[in-house]
Order: C-alpha cells, then structure tokens, then sequence
C-alpha cells in the first residue's frame, strides 16, 4: 500500500515505462505509474499516458463478457448451419429428382409454334410407328 | 453465403452431368427453332403405357446437307459408346440407327433416321427393352 502510494522520480518512472511496454510491469507498477502520469510530473509524458489509455481501453473492450457470449453461440451455431445446409441441398435434389421423374410434360413445337398435348402424343406415335416401319411411313 | 456455394455448385454439376450425358443433346435446342423442324418433348403418365419416362424426338424437313452432317456425327459419337441393335449405311451416310446406350439403372435408347424428304432423331429413356418397343410400335 505504502509502495502504491510512493511518488516516483521521473528515473524510475522511465523504468517503468520501459518495463511496462516490454510486458513486465505488475498490476501495482501500472497503478503507480498511471498515478504518476496523471500528475504534474508526468504531463512530460503525454504520448505514454495517450498509448496506455489506448491500450487499457482496447484490453477492456477485449474482456467485456457479451464478446465472449456472441462468440459461443456463433461456434454451436456453425455445425448447425452445416447441416441445414446439407440438408437443404438434399432435399432440393431429391425434390429435383422427383420432379424429374414424375413430372408430366407433353409438348411439340412446329417451326417454333406450339402445338396441343393431342397433337404431340399423335406426333410421337407416328414417329415411333414411322422408325419401326420404314417401309410404310405414314407421313407426307 | 459463402458456404452454401460449393454445396450450389455440387448440386449444378450433378443436374448438368444427367441432362448432358450424350452427345446429341445439344442439336434438340440448335434446331428445334427451325421453321422446317418439329420438336415432341413428352414425359410422365403419357408415356406410361410404353414403359417409357422420356421421349424427345427432333424431325427437320429437307434438310440441308450441313444439318445431316452435324446430327449424323453427334449420333455417330454416342454410338461408339452404345450397343447398336440396328444400323443401315449406304455410301458412308448412315439411314438408319438403332442404339441403346450404356446406363446403369435405365434404358436409354436413340433411334435416326435419313431420307432426302427429313431426317428423325429420337431420344428415349425408360425400362421399356427394345423388344418391347417393337411390339408396341412395329405393326
């Protein structure tokens, strides 16, 4: 308590900026050296106190708990989206597939014009009878 | 969205890889708009009594020789891949084919036909044997 409350000569005052930006000061040190910067002695350290305000605000914000929180949620949500995905992916083929498969479709185009679902099942008999009975053909 | 891109692009490879796997697919659509050609596209129910899932026929009237040429190919090229079951020549210009393309679960089948008046292209898939499309068709 005592050492917190001991005022710092501006030698040890450098030292402990030093020290502080090489990652070595105490939590104590750090509490002494604010001190020191904010009194009438330390305002020839301005570009110190202005980095140390800058970087306790980024360690705060660093350690605020909603980060941690949103960060959490985001990881046990990624497996879930995974599988949505896949899932979505599946039963788009399959439906594609179905669809495929089942779909009913009847259409013939003469010179691009479209003709009636009667007239496209005439049409594919008479192809087909035409393609097993090339001798008859019943077209003109 | 980043994420859902390769899974839409597997899926797009897939649905390409069943629609393009021969090679006279492309002239249904270079010639189909042609004021001398006829398209039948059927699927479903219609067809059901043929044992057939698909048919696709193309037929151009007097066409051109540039036009025999290109479908002779295409059906020339998925017939070296395919079991040929009937095929006429006549002068090196194929007259009639009869293939039936290799596939694992389904029958598919294309059937051409030349003459000077149309040359016919067919494409045909379903479980139907050729035997079976003779008795259904051949009278």
């Amino acid at each position: 308590m005592s050492q917190h409350n001991q005022h710092l000569t501006p030698d040890e005052a450098r030292q402990l900026i030093d020290r502080y930006f090489m990652g070595e000061t105490t939590e104590q040190e750090e509490a002494r050296l604010r001190t020191f910067l904010c009194s009438t002695d330390g305002r020839a350290y301005d570009d110190v106190s202005a980095t140390m305000s800058f970087l306790a605000v980024g360690h705060r914000l660093h350690r605020r708990q909603p980060h941690r929180v949103i960060r959490s949620q985001s990881r046990l949500l990624r497996p879930l989206a995974a599988a949505a995905t896949l899932a979505a992916v599946l039963v788009l083929g399959v439906a594609g597939w179905f669809y495929h498969r089942h779909h009913d479709l009847c259409l013939a185009t003469v010179a691009g014009h479209e003709l009636s679902r009667e007239q496209a099942t005439e049409l594919m008999l008479t192809q087909m009878h035409d393609m097993f009975n090339p001798a008859n053909e019943s077209m003109p | 969205m980043r994420r859902l891109m390769l899974p839409l692009l597997l899926l797009c490879c897939i649905i390409a890889r069943a629609q393009s796997d021969c090679h006279i697919e492309p002239l249904f659509v270079k010639y189909a708009v042609q004021d001398n050609a006829t398209e039948v596209l059927m699927s479903g129910k219609a067809l059901k009594a043929y044992r057939l899932r698909l048919f696709h026929s193309l037929e151009i009237r007097m066409p051109g020789d540039a036009e025999v040429a290109d479908i002779e190919r295409s059906v020339r090229s998925d017939a070296r891949t395919a079991i040929c079951h009937e095929q006429n020549e006549q002068d090196g210009r194929l007259l009639y084919g009869l293939y039936e393309l290799k596939s694992k679960k389904k029958y598919a089948y294309i059937f051409y036909r030349y003459t000077p008046a149309r040359v016919t292209l067919i494409y045909l898939q379903g479980p139907a044997t050729v035997e079976e499309l003779r008795a259904f068709f051949k009278k």
